[in-house]
């Protein structure tokens, strides 16, 4: 029986979020229009939805993060240093004018804001499609972190039995599973029900990280003892920069992961449509504060668990699994699944969330403008098989995903950082920003990332045993021109050439900047 | 401007104190309630510093603003209007 708790809890959590799909959907059809509701939430987010879901928590600060903890050890402090900035880029930097605009121009997703703001479809259409690609290629980490935590409290698969691309029956069943409950509550709530649910799945994970971290040092001996252990097993690189075992962290990469999380984090298109849907400044503010506290509180203790984790389970071959195993490890089964449900819903959050925003990508900014008089039932239909078409690309892509989650979540956060933070900046606050400026900017920054993980891609395809000996080591692995990440290279050349291309073109015009710049 | 003062001190702050205690290898390992000391000073101690001036920002510093009222949905100024590109 005791080995059925943790699984009791993980089906808790997951009726519990189907529930909130189901609350979410009444309340998404009170509001004006399906699109509006399903999509944006009528403009309702109050400060705790705000803070606690429009930042970049996700599968990967529960399941790829600790796993880089445990292999690198101290370094991952620095790794995620600029999280202590992340409330104040957010919110403050670009959440007032981003807000305006978006009601200004009537938009209720990212490509529609930048292609009423530009007045351009070439626009709109590419970063449509961006966000179609980039999001679809995230999903994958977060489905097989989905799959990993349910393979491993789900009760008598046979592992043996069968597998694919080395994944197990186990594997394959707890992936199904995932994927089915996910898609059926956001399918059913829409914008609402990924956010609330992420709301309510953050609160569970601030919950977890406070049981677990106790625990951990507890059963450990203590930061020292986890430490000692962790250089012991590692080398003395554990405790220090760049890393154990490997130049995880060269200073260069030092400064691009401090821009990565919190300047690359503004740009997430998961962040920009929140920043779109809160209900008033005041409402910003609070979720300012309430996100500095959270940060404070989740990040500095999960470097301390999983630091005691290399004391714990040394030798651990599957780094990713490492977060469910010292839940396992170290808590009663009851405790351990409750511990579970904060990956789990972290990791369930972040694809419902990203599901709504790939099914919003298609039917608003792409099917509803070639179809302006659909009726709502088509949209809403569209809009679930959408959903269902992501889900299953996706799931279909985690069979064959690399061994650090980390690694995809990295390449896609820079990705679409490169794509929407400069274009937003544009169309924020620079009134000579014009379309083709915005336009090259995006594809600009995307392709220049694109460029350096094709780049990686080739070296390690035609020399055989080739990886650039920086970073983390899988076998999804960009180059690093000078020893700087490719987000932030693309990054430049986003600013390089949106201010480049738009002071070649022509001055947008006057009615236009009147009408998006009323007071600036 | 506020927060591009307070990122461009913390960057330079943490990753500089980094460089400087962080990237020593060969020298004895010297912990404060098991941390590393460079991790103690060079990213836990701004890391509260950052939160505290935060808290500050969003409760005190930063004013609230009219965010304008809702336009109509879309789906009306790109097809009246001309398009840029």
């Amino acid at each position: 029986m005791s080995n059925l708790l943790p699984l009791f809890a993980l089906i808790l959590m997951m009726a519990a979020s189907m529930w909130i799909g189901v609350t979410a959907n009444r309340a998404t059809q009170k509001g004006g229009g399906f699109l509006a509701g399903y999509f944006l939430g009528n403009r309702g987010l109050g400060s705790w939805s705000m803070a606690l879901t429009a930042t970049v928590m996700s599968g990967g600060t529960f399941m790829g993060f600790p796993s880089l903890v445990y292999q690198y050890g101290w370094v991952l402090a620095l790794w995620i240093a600029s999280y202590m900035v992340v409330p104040l880029c957010t919110f403050a930097v670009l959440g007032k004018r981003i807000g305006q605009l978006s009601r200004l121009t009537g938009a209720i997703t990212l490509p529609e804001l930048l292609r009423e703001r530009f007045q351009s479809q070439a626009l709109g259409i590419a970063a449509s499609a961006m966000m179609i690609f980039i999001l679809a290629f995230s999903l994958i980490a977060q489905f097989k972190a989905g799959a990993v935590i349910l393979q491993l409290v789900l009760p008598g698969l046979p592992n043996s039995a069968w597998s694919i691309h080395d994944k197990p029956a186990a594997f394959i069943y707890a992936l199904v599973i995932f994927a089915v409950v996910v898609v059926s509550y956001t399918v059913y709530g829409g914008f609402l029900a990924a956010v609330w649910t992420d709301l309510f799945q953050s609160v569970l994970m601030a919950v977890g990280v406070m049981i677990l971290f106790p625990l951990a040092l507890i059963k450990s001996g203590g930061l020292a003892a986890g430490t000692l252990a962790g250089v012991q097993a590692a080398g003395p690189g554990f405790a220090l920069a760049p890393g154990a075992g490997r130049d995880f962290l060269p200073i260069g990469l030092a400064v691009s992961f401090f821009f990565m999380w919190s300047i690359a984090g503004m740009g997430q298109p998961a962040t920009l449509v929140r920043l779109m849907a809160f209900k008033d400044t005041q409402t910003l503010r609070h979720a300012m504060f309430l996100l500095a506290v959270y940060n404070t509180i989740i990040y500095l203790p999960l470097v301390m668990v999983f630091i005691c984790a290399r004391a714990l389970l040394p030798g651990l071959d599957k780094p990713d699994e490492v977060m469910p195993r010292m839940a396992l490890l170290v808590a009663n089964p009851l405790v351990a699944g409750i511990i579970l449900a904060a990956p789990f819903g972290a990791v369930m959050a972040t694809v419902s969330g990203f599901l709504v925003q790939i099914s919003s990508a298609f039917v608003s900014d792409v099917y509803h403008r070639l179809r302006p008089d659909a009726p709502e039932d088509t949209l809403r239909r569209l809009s679930q098989v959408a959903i269902i078409a992501a889900a299953l690309i996706s799931s279909i892509g985690a069979i064959f995903s690399p061994k650090f989650l980390q690694a995809i979540i990295v390449f896609t956060g820079g990705a679409a950082a490169c794509a929407y933070l400069f274009p937003a900046i544009m169309a924020a606050f620079w009134k000579r920003g014009t379309a083709r400026g915005a336009l090259a900017s995006m594809l600009g920054g995307v392709g220049t990332v694109l460029v350096l993980y094709a780049a990686g891609w080739l070296m390690a395809a035609t020399n055989p045993g080739w990886e650039p000996g920086i970073g983390e080591k899988s076998t999804f692995s960009p180059i690093y021109p000078l020893g700087i990440a490719p987000f932030v290279w693309g990054l430049a050349a986003s600013v390089i050439l949106g201010i480049g291309v738009s002071l070649a073109d022509r001055a947008p015009r006057g009615d236009l900047l009147e009408r998006y710049f009323p007071a600036i | 401007m506020f927060v591009a003062l307070v990122w461009v001190l913390a960057c330079t702050y943490t990753v500089g104190y980094a460089a400087l205690f962080g990237y020593r290898a060969g020298e004895p390992l010297q912990l404060f309630f098991g941390i590393p000391t460079w991790v103690v000073w060079g990213i836990l101690a701004p890391w509260l510093v950052v939160t505290l001036i935060t808290c500050w920002y969003a409760l005190l510093g930063m004013k609230d603003d009219d965010l304008d009222e809702e336009a109509q949905p879309v789906h009306s100024v790109v097809e009246k209007g001309e398009l840029n590109v």
